[in-house]
């Protein structure tokens, strides 16, 4: 077993940046008084969300596994964590938009378009990952224009 | 849940950045709770309705039911 160098300079490197703009991101949004508690809800609620796509891709992984794919250990848990912080990030992102845009948005179909957009990459980026083909990662696109699609139109639902 | 925020804040004349200052949140939380899309905490309710010298029932209105 030999020690990675490079990859303990990226896992822990990584690490220190995401806290250092984490701590300097908040001290900026304090000063704006953003850390409230509509920031609080939406934040724990997209938590609690990440932890359902965290799930849907770990039923995923299962599945692959059962039907004879087998993926290395770096390879899950990198993408678990990329899954897991990216959808916390997006979902937090999306409820942020929905909670303080001033216009009414229809949420249905606003929460579909994410799911759309946010299942497309997950099923071709564990394809891509099993058959070490990037070209699987095209197939995001039609699905994220439709997702996108469905986005514009939750807007343009109530503004009519 | 309803509210009157707007209405007092217009008969006070405070812009939503006003208001968020004099109770110590963003003035996007403000765009949220005048929209009705996030329902304030009791304590920050309370914050809200003293700003207008009013009660928290003469500011939010309950209808019953069960909120989103």
């Amino acid at each position: 077993m030999e020690i990675q160098i490079g990859g303990l300079i990226g896992l822990y490197g990584g690490l220190l940046c995401g806290l250092a703009s984490w701590y300097f991101g908040r001290k900026k949004a304090e000063k704006q008084r953003s850390l409230d508690e509509t920031h609080e809800h939406i934040w724990q609620k997209a938590r609690s969300y990440s932890w359902y796509v965290t799930i849907v891709t770990l039923y995923l992984l299962f599945t692959l596994y059962a039907f004879g794919f087998t993926l290395s250990v770096v390879v899950v848990l990198s993408m678990l964590i990329l899954v897991q912080m990216a959808s916390w990030g997006i979902i937090g992102a999306v409820l942020s938009a929905i909670m303080y845009s001033g216009t009414e948005i229809k949420v249905s179909y606003f929460l579909v378009g994410i799911i759309v957009i946010i299942t497309s990459a997950v099923v071709f980026l564990i394809l891509t990952l099993l058959t070490e083909n990037w070209l699987y990662l095209l197939n995001t696109i039609p699905f994220s224009v439709v997702g996108y699609l469905l986005i514009r139109h939750s807007k343009q639902q109530k503004e009519n | 849940m309803k509210n009157c925020i707007k209405e007092l804040r217009a008969e006070k004349q405070l812009t939503q950045e006003q208001l968020s200052k004099k109770v110590g949140v963003s003035r996007q939380s403000i765009v949220a709770i005048e929209s009705g899309k996030y329902n304030p905490s009791l304590e920050l309710a309370f914050k809200i309705a003293q700003q207008f010298n009013r009660t928290i029932e003469e500011v939010f209105l309950f209808e019953g039911g069960r909120d989103k």
